[in-house]
């Protein structure tokens, strides 16, 4: 299958024909409110190709918000977002996102699986393009990635209702990675689960992100998780980028923000044990 | 209250209604242009033609066979009063075919799968199933819309015609054990009095009323937002909703069709 997204502005984005050295994914200053109440206040970033970003912060303080705009969930109401040197924010139809979300895997927090279909329809949906595959290559696919992310084929059969938190993350991971995306985005991907079952999936992303090579984008207020999986880490706060570089140099920083987050997100438990970076 | 805030309030809910008619209507335009494209998905087309015509069936028999009943008491005990028994069989079969067959199967069907098509899109649209149908490159409009919008306008007739049999049927009971009029020429007498017109003066109408419940349960389920408590809201507006309008436009349509 040519994957690859459908000419204009895609072609040969993902192939290796861009700079090497120019960002994968780009934000400048970027802002979105939502009625009267700003959420972004003018965000500034960027995620160098074959990096994982973990974006850290509080609870509403526009992190999901952000990486929504990666896939036109949300729209800027101000500034650029540029993937692959293309201005997405520019896009105005939804059909214009459709090759680009053909090479992005976004993992939803909370899994969203679709409760009416098994875990075999589930994770074969984002197949739902190739009308040339046969149920056999189709099963074959999906057994390959439920065997990636730990599961057997057991569950093939079962409804989402049927599983554990951690075994939904699981089945919506495998989703995820179905089209074998060049980019990979996970929204609170440890929210909601157990710390046991949060360090398996902390876990098995960073396997994943060793495999596959791809520019991912973390979304998370789990400080264990950000130790495991990240190269860069970022800190939002209030809408705003206040600092970023890798995790050891955060812990360690001067800034007023940064400190006052590792200090609550301890105080909270939300990095569940001893912070080893 | 005074004048001037009863004033205000009439006006606010004019101009609501207005929003709302005028929103359904680019939804329901927005849905019907893409019908002439690809890509179509034909499984999800065939589960609600399932899901809308044949699971709807009993519902539907039980309300016409007792519309059918009532119908056959109520006309044989007026029209014996005037010595015009021979002609419940015609009042009966017009009745059915031309207002009650396609509107009992509409006001049915309405509360039944109006109301199954709203929660069912309002769920998945607080838990972000339909944002996770977006990412993958799959337009929720074909996918979820287009096949419940379309299997209602294909099944609404299916199920009149079935309901206005039935209740025919149960006219046919009551003129039997009420008037002791014979089955065969029951029979008769309503193939005689019911024209090709008046059926399909019916049946033209379902097909509107099947896209009324289609279009108004996906545009609540699509509008649904706040959890739980607003797929809940979402259901009940959708069922009251699709039935007054389905009233209302039964108006407009009778004038029409006679």
């Amino acid at each position: 299958m040519d994957s690859s997204p459908r000419g204009g502005p895609w072609k040969g984005l993902f192939r290796g024909r861009g700079k090497a050295s120019s960002p994968m994914i780009v934000f400048r200053g970027v802002r979105k409110s939502f009625g009267s109440i700003p959420v972004l206040r003018g965000v500034d970033l960027e995620v160098s190709p074959g990096e994982t970003l973990t974006v850290l912060g509080r609870s509403g303080t526009g992190k999901s918000v952000l990486v929504s705009m990666l896939v036109g969930l949300e729209r800027p109401d101000e500034g650029s977002i540029c993937i692959g040197g293309v201005e997405v924010s520019r896009f105005k139809r939804e059909e214009d996102w459709y090759p680009l979300r053909m090479k992005i895997g976004f993992l939803f927090q909370g899994s969203a699986l679709y409760d009416s279909m098994t875990v075999l329809e589930n994770v074969a949906f984002p197949l739902i393009h190739r009308g040339d595959l046969s149920r056999e290559d189709v099963l074959s696919l999906v057994r390959r990635r439920l065997r990636q992310v730990e599961l057997d084929e057991s569950v093939e059969e079962k409804y989402p209702s049927e599983l554990s938190g951690g075994m939904q993350r699981r089945v919506a991971l495998a989703r995820t990675l179905m089209l074998s995306p060049k980019i990979l985005i996970y929204d609170e991907p440890t929210a909601g689960l157990d710390p046991i079952t949060s360090d398996g999936i902390g876990q098995l992303i960073r396997h994943i992100q060793r495999r596959s090579r791809a520019t991912s984008v973390v979304v998370t207020h789990d400080v264990r998780l950000a130790a495991r999986v990240s190269n860069r880490v970022a800190v939002l706060e209030e809408g705003r980028v206040i600092q970023v570089g890798p995790l050891a140099e955060l812990v360690r920083s001067d800034h007023a923000g940064v400190r006052a987050f590792f200090r609550r997100s301890g105080g909270r438990g939300e990095t569940r044990g001893p912070l080893r970076v | 209250m005074g004048a001037d805030s009863r004033i205000r309030a009439v006006g606010r809910l004019v101009l609501e209604t207005a929003q709302y008619l005028g929103e359904l209507s680019l939804f329901t335009t927005d849905s019907l242009r893409r019908l002439g494209s690809r890509p179509f998905y034909v499984g999800p087309l065939i589960q609600q033609m399932e899901a809308l015509g044949i699971r709807s069936l009993p519902l539907v028999t039980v309300a016409a066979l007792s519309i059918g009943l009532v119908m056959g008491m109520q006309t044989s005990g007026i029209l014996v009063r005037f010595g015009s028994a021979h002609y419940m069989a015609s009042i009966v079969g017009l009745s059915m075919v031309r207002e009650l067959g396609p509107m009992i199967t509409a006001l049915m069907v309405a509360g039944r799968c109006g109301s199954g098509i709203s929660a069912e899109l309002g769920s998945m649209k607080v838990t972000r199933q339909i944002d996770a149908m977006r990412v993958c490159a799959v337009d929720p409009m074909r996918y979820l819309v287009i096949p419940r919008v379309l299997a209602s306008i294909l099944c609404l007739p299916l199920l009149t015609v079935w309901s206005d049999v039935v209740g025919v049927a149960g006219g046919m009971v009551i003129g039997a054990t009420h008037l002791g009029i014979e089955p065969a020429s029951y029979i008769q007498m309503t193939v005689r009095s019911v024209s090709l017109q008046d059926f399909g003066a019916g049946l033209s109408k379902t097909l509107v009323f099947g896209l009324i419940i289609g279009a108004v349960g996906c545009f609540h389920g699509f509008r649904t937002m706040r959890g739980t408590a607003g797929v809940g809201r979402s259901t009940t507006t959708a069922v009251v909703a699709s039935s007054l309008l389905i009233v209302l436009a039964d108006i407009f349509l009778t004038r029409l069709t006679l």
